[in-house]
């Protein structure tokens, strides 16, 4: 298959009310419209509405920004997450004995509203203020000092606790590719894409996938990896599930485009 | 401002009630008896599930409620590391379920949704669970992304009070925690309650699924064993963790699995195996006081014997030891 039938694949699967399911027969899920409005099929309003209003909301912006008429069509909406986003409040935790491992005083993005902030959201929001012209506002920059506060002593991102108990732990591909993509160029990121680099040794759709998002994001060449990115999603064709479908199309487009469906400008 | 400490965060031996005679004779004889089998199985080669069904087949109201039922096996996929038993064996995984099909189940699935990992493609194909459940005709479900249900908590120990939890597991006609025995550096032990945790949805909750981590681990634990109570419990023994577990600590040739119908009264029994003393684990403790059963008295044991060992612990943990 190509990238052309693939993305048909995808908006085949579109539902009546605009938004994609993880799973055909499932209702719309925000995180895989939202990943599917990156990888340019569109949603409808009421859908990315909907999406908005979990954790999916986060990168939402950045989602949007590379699709124009999508765009202008939830300007609005758009405006609204982002001074949510920066709005947002974390649960803010002094260490008293340094069991964490890691500055929790840090303000930065949860999952879940008032809980406590980790790598995933930090870098979705990261990448919507910088996709939204707010890289250099306050809350950016704590935030970015957070994800480099918990990178892990390997080099990449777990889901944000690099050391517990006096114990270094592992990174994690999919965490790191976001928390590279969110990043400027430093040496922290250069070790983060070194990591991200050891992708065959872990290969999945959703890892190719990020490792192609990651590199491009730096402009770092990608290999043979979205030709395996492709096989893979060729193979699984229409039973692949539908938030790994669109997470494929968005690192094809970036390894095909020069627009990159997440990061404003490559680095 | 919240603030956080060691002694906070491992919910300390202080915390638990200190009760007169009089109170421990009551709890004692207020816990149901519980049957427990331990079968010795030193590797993960054929006739597992022969021996999985033999146990299973002791249980009469268990059988009955597999005719024509819809189980769903939870096992505990973590992460996948070659040269750690972080999971439950694949194989293990596909013995339960071919044994559960000769009871005469109407459908098996296997689901699961890891806590911190979000790419179960990776973690059903790197472990080998793929091929074991294409072998028996049986589906992987991603509980992180499937669609939730609202439930109430019916103790409630978390003050959450609803959760929204995976439909798979919370629809299931028979739910089976298919464990791993391991040490844990914040509860002590993940066995078959702990295992529960991962019916919470990442696509709800997050990775890690920090709300219910907030309201600590072992409320968390014992919430979600008193509203799912999973029908049966298989604790994967034949190479357990010792040391830094969940994820980090070593393998132990324990040669064993652990099986029954009340989660308590199985980890309560894989805890003696592993030189921990079960009243001293926090959700273990909340369950006596819940229905179910955790003294060594009112657990009568079958199958074979398994010597117990210290496992290795984490300082911090030492607490724990029987």
């Amino acid at each position: 298959m190509d990238l052309a039938a693939l993305m048909q694949l995808l908006r085949d699967a579109q539902l009546p009310d605009g938004g994609w399911p993880y799973l055909p027969g499932q209702p719309a899920a925000a995180e895989v419209t939202v990943l599917a409005a990156a990888a340019g099929a569109a949603p409808s309003l009421a859908a990315l509405t909907t999406a908005s209003e979990g954790w999916a909301g986060l990168l939402l912006p950045a989602a949007l920004r590379s699709h124009q008429p999508q765009r202008e069509a939830a300007d609005a909406l758009v405006k609204g997450l982002v001074a949510k986003i920066l709005s947002a409040e974390s649960q803010i935790v002094e260490d008293e004995d340094g069991v964490l491992g890691h500055d929790a005083t840090l303000r930065a993005w949860s999952w879940m509203p008032g809980t406590a902030p980790w790598v995933e959201p930090t870098a979705y929001a990261l990448l919507s203020l910088a996709a939204c012209g707010q890289a250099e506002h306050p809350r950016a920059i704590e935030g970015r000092k957070m994800l480099l506060n918990r990178q892990c002593s390997d080099g990449g991102w777990n889901y944000g606790n690099p050391r517990v108990l006096d114990t270094d732990l592992e990174s994690e591909l999919g965490v790191t590719a976001w928390a590279v993509m969110a990043l400027p160029p430093s040496d922290a990121v250069s070790r983060g894409l070194e990591r991200v680099q050891r992708v065959r040794e872990e290969e999945s759709t959703t890892s190719l996938a990020l490792t192609v998002l990651a590199l491009t994001a730096h402009d770092v060449p990608t290999g043979d990896l979205p030709d395996r990115l492709l096989a893979r999603l060729s193979r699984g064709g229409a039973s692949t599930r539908l938030d790994r479908l669109a997470l494929g199309l968005c690192a094809l487009h970036a390894a095909a485009d020069a627009l990159h469906p997440f990061v404003l400008e490559r680095r | 401002m919240s603030r956080i400490s060691r002694r906070a965060l491992l919910g300390g031996a202080a915390g638990l009630a200190v009760a007169s005679t009089g109170t421990l004779a009551w709890r004692e004889l207020s816990q149901p008896q519980a049957r427990v089998t331990v079968r010795r199985v030193l590797d993960y080669g054929p006739g597992l599930s022969r021996t999985v069904q033999e146990v299973l087949s002791t249980y009469p109201e268990l059988a009955r409620r597999t005719k024509g039922a819809r189980v769903v096996l939870k096992p505990n996929l973590v992460e996948f590391h070659p040269d750690r038993p972080v999971n439950t064996h694949p194989v293990l995984i596909g013995a339960v379920a071919e044994a559960f099909f000769r009871l005469g189940a109407k459908q098996v699935i296997v689901a699961e949704g890891p806590g911190h990992r979000r790419d179960t493609e990776l973690l059903v194909e790197g472990s080998g669970l793929d091929v074991v459940l294409r072998d028996v005709g049986v589906p992987f479900v991603d509980l992180n992304v499937d669609p939730p249900r609202d439930v109430t908590l019916l103790h409630d120990h978390t003050g959450l009070g609803r959760l929204r939890l995976a439909g798979t597991a919370v629809g299931a006609d028979l739910l089976v925690s298919v464990a791993k025995m391991k040490t844990h550096h914040w509860a002590g032990a993940t066995l078959s309650m702990k295992n529960l945790f991962g019916v919470v949805p990442g696509a709800v909750y997050g990775w890690p699924k920090n709300p219910l981590h907030w309201a600590g681990i072992n409320n968390a634990v014992f919430d979600l064993w008193s509203t799912l109570k999973p029908a049966f419990a298989i604790v994967d023994g034949v190479v357990a963790m010792e040391g830094d577990g969940p994820l980090k600590g070593e393998a132990v040739p324990m040669g064993c699995l652990v099986m029954g119908d009340q989660c308590p009264a199985v980890d309560a029994t894989c805890a003696r195996l592993m030189g921990l003393n079960p009243e001293r684990i926090r959700y273990l403790n909340a369950a006596m006081w819940a229905g179910g059963t955790v003294s060594e008295r009112r657990i009568e044991l079958l199958g074979e014997v398994v010597e117990a060992r210290e496992f290795k612990l984490l300082p911090h943990l030492e607490y724990f030891r029987a």
